[in-house]
């Protein structure tokens, strides 16, 4: 018998998680040093989905194997900017700063909401990423209805592009810096 | 750090796991949410229909079930959780 929070919490889980599962999540946040406020987010974590083997499967399988290779996603659940804060590419570092979390062969994944927020999917097309699935979603349990997108491209490419950009490999290269000394 | 594309002055960024964020923090990303899918939206909407703007932008986040994902869902263990 399982015991404790675990076995707890997993009762919480929402019907829509629960076929899936994950692993190593990781927050990026970019905070303004003069009032110490959230300037930007992320969330991200690996997710698999499927029964309890196929996703133990693909948690564990090597890239190569077959069915189940290449299939823990490198899911970036959600990012936001303070509106005071867009237009100095706080969101591509925190992109970046996420995807340097992961495994360069992973497929990073993103669920979008096209029609209300066609800004966000834009701007994730514009490096790299392809639509792999869309479908009608109730937002929440009574919510309208909303387009959304699975946007989806490799880890390793999604950075060579974001570093393609003008002053993007000095601005990450020093933001890793920083970001390294406060863990140290 | 300053270029055309990036204006990271005064900016301070970090990585941590979901057990290092405090509780005011989780707060600080919901809001942050919140503020950010009602100003996108308030820009696709147009500006007369602020009211309407943050109420989807309300239900968004909480479709997002942001508090359920971070209560239930992730394991404060590093490894991966199955």
């Amino acid at each position: 018998m399982r015991d404790s929070g675990k076995a707890e919490s997993t009762q919480q889980v929402d019907p829509r998680f629960k076929d899936q599962s994950f692993a190593k999540p990781r927050i990026v946040r970019a905070v303004d040093e003069q009032n110490e406020s959230l300037a930007g987010y992320l969330y991200s974590a690996d997710g698999v989905s499927g029964s309890p083997t196929k996703r133990l499967a693909k948690m564990y399988a090597p890239h190569f194997m077959p069915i189940v290779g290449g299939k823990r996603y490198a899911w970036q659940r959600e990012i936001a900017v303070h509106p005071d804060y867009t237009d100095r590419g706080i969101g591509l570092v925190l992109g970046a700063l996420s995807l340097l979390e992961r495994k360069p062969n992973q497929i990073a994944t993103a669920y979008v909401y096209s029609d209300y927020l066609p800004q966000a999917g834009l701007a994730m097309k514009a490096l790299g990423f392809k639509v792999t699935g869309n479908q009608y979603v109730v937002l929440g349990h009574d919510g309208p209805m909303a387009w959304r997108e699975r946007l989806a491209a490799p880890v390793g490419r999604t950075l060579r592009h974001i570093r393609m950009i003008p002053g993007a490999s000095q601005a990450i290269t020093q933001v890793r810096s920083q970001v390294r000394n406060n863990k140290a | 750090m300053a270029s055309p594309e990036f204006n990271l002055e005064g900016i301070r960024f970090d990585v941590v796991r979901p057990e290092q964020m405090t509780g005011e923090d989780w707060g600080n990303a919901a809001a942050l949410l919140t503020n950010a899918f009602a100003s996108g939206l308030q820009r696709q909407l147009g500006p007369d229909r602020h009211d309407e703007a943050v109420a989807v932008a309300n239900t968004m986040t909480r479709a997002d079930d942001f508090e359920g994902f971070r209560q239930s869902r992730i394991d404060p263990a590093s490894g991966p959780t199955i």
